[in-house]
């Protein structure tokens, strides 16, 4: 390697640890094809280029395609209403195979009707083509006034006077509940204290432990020495919607802010990806506050202490046990979910006190769970199913 | 036999630049000066040559997998944390100031209460409105309960509203 102050040469291997001799041209066409052939490469152009221009005379469908959207796709009655809460149930056109009914139960974070979002990819669909009587609580959008609302009054309140009305309704003793993300740690929690309610607690992307295995972002963002969760919650009162929003987009900046729109400019000529990309878009970009006294609950007893599996997190001044759990369990997981990894579900497992405990798991992430063509295919048939063997038959 | 050398630590850029290289299944470029030559060890053509559409696809999916991972590296490391902790700082602070000064100023010269108040007025009804569902709720509880046991018939319910999902919006 010669080097000189002026006129600097560099050698191979100089040249290869400095990234500004870097040359994207000097590739080696061995590399890439076996045969350089100029033809091709020129017709590969060409037809790139008449892609790029069948997909600019697409844009009157993507303009059509963003206003069709819908929020949700199956008819429901409200069956009860408390506040901006409400109880949601419902219409299939399947035959009632099964007595006992589902109750899904959201986040706080996001709407609910991610799990109904279109015909061919609702969760919602799925349990009722399988014959159950199915209710959603929607949380709906927390008033400025709801900012101390705390975590007890959301489950110990409003989701068992839903769940009361959920049996009074279809006259049955139990119910199916299936909570999602952080409805699924609310409905663990609830089922814990009123275990006779609950006849199967399915756990979808439920994280229920937060101990010094998991290693998601969120985890390293919401560390006590790095976030002081006391000092923004009495200063905000709400947690407002873009702070949520943003964080959660932050966890995978590439992904939401760079290859999201490369795909979409790829397939801008495909109407079901565009049905598909706005309904996800829609759901995406609307995100709601959520009351500062649950957000600090949760990430100083959840996050940062790690006390529901350890049975001292404090809800109505009185810890939950998730060891009063005797009822059959279902955790479903996805295996990139990078909001809740699978590893903050399963502990949960150890907590209970229950004999009938089933892991299902998909490939995909958080949100594919709910909306994944695989997870429609291959997951919610078996979870149905599962739901369905422990459930009354319809007289 | 092979020596190993020892590694020489690159910086960020290069080993990013690596890192995708490596991504995309290709080996490292050549550069101006090094010798241009096939694994085969036949000439290499100039540096007119053009990738195809499919190699800048498959180079373009290597670098964001590299930018992603670089992106959570970064994200999860002591500097950002820092940054991540002292700009909530900064964004609480201003807020209190801004408060307090609307408070003391705005408060004063209107002479009225501010929304904070209004919002701790509507806060308490809202706790007390829950309280009151609660007890009521356990009340009905108690006393279905007793009727049932008594042998009163269950009034009929009322009748619930039923909605569609929402329209899409007029184009």
């Amino acid at each position: 390697m010669s080097t000189t102050q002026h006129g600097h040469t560099a050698g191979a291997g100089e040249a290869q640890a400095n990234p500004f001799f870097f040359n994207p041209f000097a590739f080696h066409p061995a590399a890439f094809a076996p045969v350089f052939d100029p033809a091709s490469v020129v017709s590969a152009w060409m037809q790139e280029a008449q892609a790029g221009m069948r997909r600019a005379m697409a844009t009157p469908k993507v303009v059509e395609a963003a206003a069709k959207v819908t929020k949700g796709c199956t008819p429901y009655d409200v069956v009860m209403t408390e506040g901006p809460v409400r109880l949601l149930r419902y219409k299939g056109k399947a035959d009632k195979k099964h007595a006992t009914p589902v109750l899904f139960v959201f986040a706080l974070v996001n709407r609910p009707y991610v799990l109904d979002i279109l015909p061919h990819k609702s969760v919602i669909r799925q349990y009722l083509n399988h014959g159950f009587d199915v209710f959603m609580i929607d949380w709906g959008i927390p008033e400025p006034q709801d900012k101390s609302k705390t975590l007890a009054d959301y489950v110990e309140g409003n989701m068992h006077a839903m769940v009361r009305r959920v049996l009074q309704e279809t006259g049955q003793p139990s119910l199916n509940l299936v909570g999602y993300c952080m409805g699924g740690t609310m409905s663990a929690m609830y089922t814990s204290r009123h275990q006779d309610l609950v006849r199967t607690l399915t756990l979808m992307a439920a994280p229920l432990s937060w101990g010094p295995a998991c290693k998601s972002l969120l985890m390293t963002w919401t560390d006590s020495s790095a976030f002081n969760v006391d000092a923004l919650v009495d200063q905000v009162g709400m947690i407002p919607p873009q702070f949520l929003g943003s964080s959660f987009a932050m966890m995978k900046p590439v992904a939401n802010f760079f290859q999201k729109w490369v795909g979409f400019a790829e397939k801008m000529e495909d109407e079901k990806f565009l049905e598909e990309f706005f309904a996800m878009e829609t759901w995406s970009n609307d995100n709601i506050p959520i009351s500062g006294e649950v957000y600090r609950d949760f990430v100083k007893f959840g996050f940062q202490q790690d006390r529901l599996v350890k049975g001292t997190f404090p809800l109505g001044g009185r810890p939950v046990n998730l060891g009063n759990i005797t009822c059959p369990v279902l955790t479903i997981t996805a295996d990139k979910d990078h909001l809740v990894l699978p590893e903050q579900s399963f502990p949960v497992e150890e907590a209970v006190s229950s004999t009938d405990i089933t892991r299902m798991a998909v490939a995909g992430g958080h949100i594919g769970l709910a909306v994944g063509s695989r997870a429609h295919k291959e997951l919610w048939p078996h979870a149905c199913a599962w739901a369905a063997q422990r459930s009354d038959a319809a007289r | 036999m092979t020596t190993q050398q020892p590694q020489q630590p690159v910086d960020p850029v290069t080993a990013f630049w690596r890192d995708v290289m490596a991504r995309s299944g290709m080996p490292m470029p050549s550069f101006p000066g090094a010798p241009a030559a096939a694994p085969n060890g036949a000439a290499a053509p100039g540096y007119g040559w053009m990738p195809t559409p499919e190699v800048m696809k498959r180079m373009q999916s290597a670098w964001f997998d590299a930018m992603a991972e670089y992106a959570d590296q970064y994200m999860r490391s002591p500097q950002f944390l820092e940054s991540m902790k002292r700009s909530m700082e900064q964004a609480v602070g201003l807020r209190q100031q801004m408060e307090e000064f609307l408070k003391s100023s705005m408060g004063a010269s209107l002479k009225t209460a501010g929304p904070g108040a209004t919002t701790e007025i509507l806060s308490a009804i809202a706790r007390i409105e829950s309280g009151m569902r609660t007890e009521m709720a356990s009340l009905a509880e108690r006393l279905s309960r007793l009727e049932r046991a008594a042998g009163v018939p269950e009034e009929p319910k009322a009748p619930s509203a039923t909605r569609k999902p929402a329209k899409p919006a007029a184009k």
